[in-house]
């Protein structure tokens, strides 16, 4: 009996091993990935190509991130919606950062991509709209998840 | 016994009314005040006038059909009542049942009131936030510059010891790549955005001079 029991732990201590590895490596692709699509949006940032950021970063949302790694998603959100207000594509950034907060699950996430919102809203002079996303900046942040 | 006292018992006095102590009482005081007596006997002739003139008026009973006959005849019962009967209506005291009915409907509103949960943290107004906006606002401004300084500047402006403020990175910062740190959600600072990971720049290669 005993050895069947030290048999059964070593059996399921190896399949979680084998899972976190799957998963590692799952995740690894992912990463890479979106780092390599992270390039393409930056270069056609660079290059004022702007009608082809939108569709490059749905190619980084429909990778589906995991919870624990969605922090990344909502920073790269974050990072090209600023880049493209500095080069006053408000529209684009807009569409990005609404379509970006849509698969995202955490609400911290979800808030800093609405503050975002936010504060483009307020540089381009839209304050009403800008408080209102302000406050479900708010809203979210004291539920936590 | 006082005079008001008797006064006012002077009345059921006189239609005998009263007990026997009360009564004894009564007549010790009258036999006593001349004022009370006075006014016993102004009371007892009134009495004796109304009586008189009581006696003198004969009622036969065919003024009654006469009274009735008079009266104008008794229609159907409108169903529209005029506008001031409606509003008088208004102001009458509620009879029982609708008052025991209404305060069961008020019993169960507040009961469900009670009961219904308070949306708790509720959102505040957004124009009370504004402050805090124009705060985010002046905050994300600044880490904008430093984010789009140059090096140089970025290291004179920024504060080494603020683990949260960002340095330089430009189009240069990519969160994907491994060598970012991950950020856990915690360490985001509440009046911003994300920051930009840790960039370390170079520093310049310093060739000492012999």
């Amino acid at each position: 009996m005993r050895r069947l029991a030290i048999l059964c732990a070593l059996g399921l201590s190896t399949l979680c091993v084998i899972g976190q590895q799957k998963k590692d490596s799952s995740w690894d692709e992912t990463r890479r990935a979106a780092e390599a699509q992270h390039e393409i949006i930056v270069l056609s940032i660079k290059l004022s190509n702007y009608d082809q950021v939108l569709p490059e970063v749905r190619k980084v949302l429909a990778l589906k991130f995991p919870e624990e790694h969605e922090s990344k998603l909502s920073r790269e959100i974050d990072f090209i919606s600023d880049e493209l207000m500095h080069r006053s594509q408000f529209e684009i950034a807009y569409k990005i950062l609404d379509e970006g907060m849509a698969p995202l699950r955490v609400n911290s996430n979800k808030a800093i991509l609405l503050r975002r919102k936010a504060y483009i809203l307020k540089k381009q002079g839209r304050e009403q709209e800008a408080l209102q996303c302000f406050k479900q900046a708010v809203a979210l942040e004291s539920v936590r998840k | 016994m006082e005079c008001p006292t008797c006064l006012e018992n002077l009345t059921a006095y006189l239609d005998d009314e009263l007990g026997d102590n009360d009564r004894e009482r009564v007549e010790a005081h009258l036999n006593s005040c001349n004022l009370c007596a006075a006014d016993l006997q102004s009371l007892s002739s009134s009495y004796q006038v109304v009586d008189r003139a009581l006696d003198t008026i004969n009622v036969g009973p065919e003024i009654w059909s006469r009274i009735e006959a008079a009266l104008p005849a008794r229609s159907e019962p409108t169903r529209t009542l005029g506008w001031r009967t409606t509003v008088a209506s208004l102001f009458q005291p509620p009879s029982r049942r609708w008052a025991a009915s209404f305060a069961a409907v008020a019993l169960m509103a507040a009961f469900a009131f009670l009961r219904t949960p308070l949306p708790r943290d509720a959102a505040p107004e957004p124009e009370s936030l504004r402050p805090q906006l124009d705060a985010m606002v002046q905050e994300m401004d600044r880490e904008d510059g430093l984010r789009h300084a140059t090096p140089a500047e970025a290291r004179r402006d920024t504060d080494a010891s603020n683990p949260f403020t960002p340095r330089h990175a430009g189009l240069d910062y990519n969160p994907f790549r491994l060598a970012e740190p991950d950020t856990p959600d915690s360490a985001i600072s509440p009046i911003g955005g994300a920051r930009a990971v840790d960039f370390q720049p170079q520093e310049p290669e310093v060739k000492e001079s012999r």
